[in-house]
């Protein structure tokens, strides 16, 4: 396509308007000359100019100043409620007046002065009069400019009749209110011409005449539409900005996991915050004087409070199995069993307390349970620690599950949920699982990373709440794979709070 | 979980002579451990080990002796647990069992003590005490010079200023107290003895003072330097079974490295779980009967016994099969069997869990969302379509953003007790703080904003057995140039009429919202939230410049309302 057919398709009905205007005219235009024979208003006269010019298809023939008159403020005010010679003239036709009761002496001083230098009033013992068979027709007419001029921002001397022009000039030259608010300046106008390539677009111009941008539901009733050509667009020009809801992008990808275990037989679990160090620690065969029970590792809730509530048995049995093993076929930690400490609320510091809490309400057996869990942990936030985080988690319960399964089950994560290339298992240690594994996966942009860990289930966590058959555990670690594919490099942006940031956050997709 | 460093070439070499230091990476599965690159300072490599309760596991020498377990097909024999005693005691107190009851020591003689394995000793002796001996509470060791003691030692439990003597990394004599006042050891453990009427002491035949337990030595007798060939190894504790596993570990170590080990008796003035009179190192039992049936049960892989018994035998542990049952016990330096699983994840590490093939789950189960999340799930999803944009922001919050800087109540909120900083010192029991906390960041933002959360909170209730409970609600907030009531007001009528529950409204004072402006929301007659045009005055405290409508909504109490 050439520039000019490239032009002359995008070209704006006003633009089109314009070229055609002037190719009629044969001369160059000032904008006013222009909106006429154009047959649109001033103001998109000028715009389409500007446009035009901008092309290089116009160019300005001539620049002239010219001569206007115009009123300000008070010549407005005078135009809508009078001139203050007429005020004083309306007051003395009821008599003669002193000074203080014609009005406001300061506004009034210029107008008094005027009347009385043109013998239309009179003044006796410090009260005015009309002058008999005075001539006020001056005085009316000036009434009648003021009252002219207020209809247009600007008159320039063609608008005005000579002797109109002349008074207003003449006014306008006077001090302070004596003027009537007349005002003069000098306005800059161009006239505008065509250049070669706007004759060109004028020329093809014609071929668009009828085009409009805009279909509206007055074309459609009338079926006018049809007379219509409707302009092509640029498509260049780059679209207004717009923004929409959306899901926040982490929680696009803690949905996609959640989706994905769903398709996998798992029922969700969820739990309180505020947790109790036995369904916390305990429950899960933790013993009371692990180092990540110490002080300095959990939050505790202010006051110390204890839960009021536990369940039994269980709670009962859990202790036991800390202290001798009770009926779990195992010998136990062998320590005192603090059953107050036991009772201490923290936040939950680890999403398995859900898992133990599911062993406490009957779960399905087979049966499969997952979270996502928020949990706290005592540490200082930095680049890689928030204040809180989701952990995923869960647990596989069946009379036949063993280690296998899980290991096939950190492989279905892996190739599933984590784009894993390729997959090894190393053995782990977790309190309450035996035995213990770790998964490692070969992420496509990561490398090699830990995907997660697992295990099953200790007896002594499980039998204390009368379950008898395996039970995997498993938690995975997903947040680092979420910061890459949302482009971040610290953890705290997962939980970011400017808008900025989160609009240009594109949605990671989890395949 | 401890990591030490060690020279892989060291390590190697305590393997075996033919063993190659690049095999060390591969096998360290067997321990549970993990390389994690060169320490800078010391050139040496860093090993992560992953099992708490294999303390025996915490040196080059551990783990080299489960490695050589596996080449030569069984664990090593240690006579030092059952050489006879070379008639050297120490005496304990009656009074011991009020403060620290248990003592043990050993004597090592052997090469001369060099830079490296002076280094290798302290790192031993610090992770035990750390991670096993929970930072010398339960357990704590001392290592001295042998040549200067004179046997019988004494544990001899003493009055805070009952003794005096020079601790190491200091110049002048101190009484115990003021060791606890002054001394950096001092300071940071005078916790463990906190309260007690009596401190404890080791003493020589001659009145010597090896130590005060479990805070610092003496400069005189507690100072081993390279070149030493004698040493005395003693551990002090609550738990006398940690106290021998670390006597026990530390001697194998030694042994390891070619030291000879003279086991040391213990005399108790009372009784002890293992009888008055015991020795160090001491050879502890961990035995388990496992149901033979139960390998094959949990690893999911049928194994012949023999080869069970060849298997368990090259980790280092002691098998024998009998009628359904297998006998394994682990060695003296290893108490970390509890019940017969822990013999099946001993199995499990010498097959190789790699070698273990994968297989999926093959019960079907039907998956399924929590209710609340279904809840949530289509609350978000609602809001999304009314164009808002979702923020997750975290739970911990400070205790101002929520109450004073909300204009609200400082009672109503859950706090910690030990926060780590005045930041993150409360839950959030509203969405309010965490959106305005957007606003506050992003005025530069492209007005308007329409942002929304659906989240946990914590509400403090009485009632509740943990006096708290977590619920969900949304949070949505309106900002921009008009942001009225009307604008919170249309998205509560619009998700009333899709979820089925219709709401009123209910006039609400609030230092939150200008007054008149704000409403209590009921569904079904309960409490279900509230809506408002928030005060001025709250705006200016989060520096916000632009006019804010805020709605927030209990999903518990529109759950039970939808009809």
């Amino acid at each position: 396509m050439s520039t000019l057919d490239e032009l002359s398709s995008t070209l704006h009905p006003l633009e089109a308007k314009v070229l055609r205007a002037l190719a009629g005219a044969g001369t160059a235009l000032g904008e006013a000359d222009l909106a006429e024979r154009a047959a649109i208003q001033e103001a998109q006269a000028r715009m389409a100019s500007e446009w035009l010019l901008a092309k290089a298809a116009l160019e300005a023939a001539s620049e002239e100043s010219v001569p206007f008159v115009a009123l300000d403020d008070t010549g407005r005010e005078f135009a809508r409620s009078g001139i203050p010679e007429l005020a004083i003239r309306r007051r003395l036709e009821q008599g003669p007046a002193a000074m203080a009761d014609l009005g406001d002496a300061k506004d009034l001083s210029a107008a008094i002065g005027a009347l009385r230098k043109a013998k239309l009033i009179t003044v006796e013992q410090g009260k005015f009069a009309l002058a008999p068979g005075a001539d006020w027709s001056g005085i009316e007419a000036d009434q009648g400019l003021v009252a002219k001029l207020a209809t247009r921002d600007r008159w320039f001397e063609p608008d005005l009749a000579p002797h109109e022009w002349q008074r207003a000039r003449e006014l306008a030259k006077k001090p302070g209110r004596s003027s009537l608010g007349i005002k003069q300046g000098e306005q800059r106008r161009r006239t505008l011409q065509l250049t070669a390539l706007g004759r060109d677009l004028a020329a093809k111009s014609q071929d668009v005449a009828d085009e409009i941008s805009q279909l509206t539901p007055d074309m459609l009733r009338d079926g006018t539409w049809r007379k219509h050509k409707f302009r092509a667009y640029n498509l260049q020009i780059p679209p207004p900005r717009t923004t929409g809801g959306r899901r926040h992008p982490y929680r696009e990808f803690l949905d996609a996991v959640k989706r994905k275990l769903i398709s996998f037989g798992f029922e969700e679990m969820r739990g309180p915050i505020v947790e109790s160090e036995f369904w916390n620690n305990d429950a899960l065969f933790m013993p009371q004087f692990h180092p990540a029970r110490a002080i300095h590792d959990v939050y505790f809730v202010e006051g110390m409070p204890r839960a009021t509530e536990l369940p039994e048995p269980a709670a009962s049995n859990v202790a036991r199995a800390h202290e001798t093993g009770g009926d779990t076929g195992s010998i136990g930690w062998r320590y005192a069993f603090d059953r107050d400490a036991t009772r201490r609320l923290i936040l939950r510091s680890q999403g398995t307390a859900l898992s133990a809490r599911q062993l406490g309400k009957s779960p399905s057996i087979p049966g499969k349970y997952f979270a996502i869990a928020r949990c706290f942990r005592y540490d200082d936030v930095d680049a890689t620690h928030a204040p809180d985080f989701f952990q995923i988690e869960g647990i596989v319960l069946g009379e036949e599950v063993n280690l296998r399964h899980l290991l096939g089950l950190m492989k279905l994560f892996g190739l599933e949920i984590a784009r894993a290339e390729e997959m090894r298992f190393t053995p782990g240690y977790f309190p309450f699982t035996e035995p213990s594994v770790e998964a490692h996966m070969r992420h496509p942009k990561i490398g090699w990373m830990e995907l997660g860990g697992g295990g099953i289930f200790r007896p002594e966590v499980t039998k204390p709440f009368g379950i008898d058959v395996p039970v995997i555990a498993w938690g995975l670690g997903l947040d680092r794979m979420a910061m890459v594919a949302l482009g971040i490099d610290d953890i705290r942006d997962l939980f970011s709070p400017d808008l900025d940031f989160l609009r240009s956050r594109r949605s990671p997709i989890l395949e | 979980m401890p990591t030490i460093l060690v020279d892989l070439a060291d390590l190697a070499r305590l393997v075996g002579d033919d063993y190659p230091a690049d095999q060390v990476e591969a096998d360290l599965e067997l321990v549970k451990g993990e390389l994690k690159g060169a320490d800078p300072a010391t050139g040496r490599t860093k090993i992560e080990l992953n099992d708490t309760n294999r303390p025996d596991l915490w040196s080059a020498a551990g783990i080299a002796r489960q490695l050589r377990a596996r080449r030569r097909g069984r664990g090593d024999a240690y006579k030092c647990f059952t050489d006879e005693p070379g008639g050297k005691r120490i005496l304990v107190d009656a009074r011991a069992t009020e403060v620290r009851p248990y003592v043990a020591g050993f004597l090592a003689r052997g090469p001369a003590v060099t830079e490296d394995s002076l280094a290798e000793l302290i790192q031993s002796q610090e992770k035990l005490c750390d991670g096993y001996g929970a930072r010398r509470k339960t357990v704590s060791v001392g290592i001295y010079r042998a040549e200067k003691i004179r046997f019988p030692v004494r544990y001899r439990m003493v009055a805070p200023r009952g003794a005096r003597f020079v601790p190491l990394g200091m110049d002048d004599e101190l009484d115990l107290q003021q060791i606890l006042e002054r001394h950096p050891k001092g300071i940071e453990y005078a916790h463990i003895l906190a309260g007690a009427p009596v401190y404890p002491l080791l003493e020589d035949g001659r009145g010597g003072i090896l130590s005060f337990p479990p805070i610092i030595n003496s400069r005189a007798i507690g100072e081993v330097v390279p070149g030493d060939r004698e040493l005395f190894v003693e551990a002090t504790g609550t738990d006398l079974r940690a106290v021998l596993l670390i006597e026990n570990v530390l001697a194998v170590d030694l042994a390891d490295r070619g030291w000879e080990v003279e086991p040391v008796v213990v005399e108790y003035a009372f009784d002890t779980p293992f009888g008055r009179e015991v020795r160090a190192p001491y050879p502890l039992t961990n035995e388990l009967e496992v149901p033979t049936g139960d390998f094959a049960r949990l690893l999911g892989e049928p194994l012949p016994p023999d080869e069970i018994e060849r298997l368990l035998t090259a980790y280092g542990c002691d098998v024998e099969l009998r009628k359904g049952r297998t006998r394994v016990a682990t060695a003296p330096y290893r108490q970390d069997y509890m019940h017969p699983v822990d013999a099946v994840e001993d199995l499990a590490i010498a097959i190789g869990v790699n070698h273990l093939s994968p297989v999926w789950p093959e019960r079907f189960t039907p998956g399924r969302l929590a209710r609340l999340t279904l809840h949530e799930d289509r609350v978000r999803e609602l809001m999304i379509g009314l164009g808002f944009e979702e923020i997750i922001a975290n739970v911990l919050c400070s205790r101002a953003d929520v109450t004073t800087r909300l204009g609200a109540d400082a009672a109503s909120v859950v706090a910690l007790e030990n926060p780590m900083s005045e930041s993150y010192a409360a839950l959030r029991p509203t969405l309010l703080a965490s959106l305005l906390a957007v606003e506050e960041r992003s005025a530069k933002t492209a007005y308007p904003h329409r942002v929304f959360e659906v989240g946990e909170v914590v509400v403090p209730d009485p009632g509740d057995p943990h006096a708290s409970r977590t619920t969900s609600l949304l949070g949505a907030l309106v900002a921009h140039p008009s942001a009225s009531f009307s604008d919170a007001h249309s998205v509560l009528s619009y998700l009333g009429y899709y979820l089925d529950a219709p709401a009123e409204l209910r006039p609400l004072e609030s230092g939150t919202f200008l007054p008149g402006r704000a409403a209590e929301v009921l569904v079904g007659g309960r409490a279900a939230g509230h809506l408002g045009e928030l005060h001025p005055e709250v705006l200016e405290r989060w520096g916000v410049r632009m006019p804010v409508a805020y709605l927030e909504l209990r999903l518990d109490a529109l759950l039970a309302a939808a009809r």
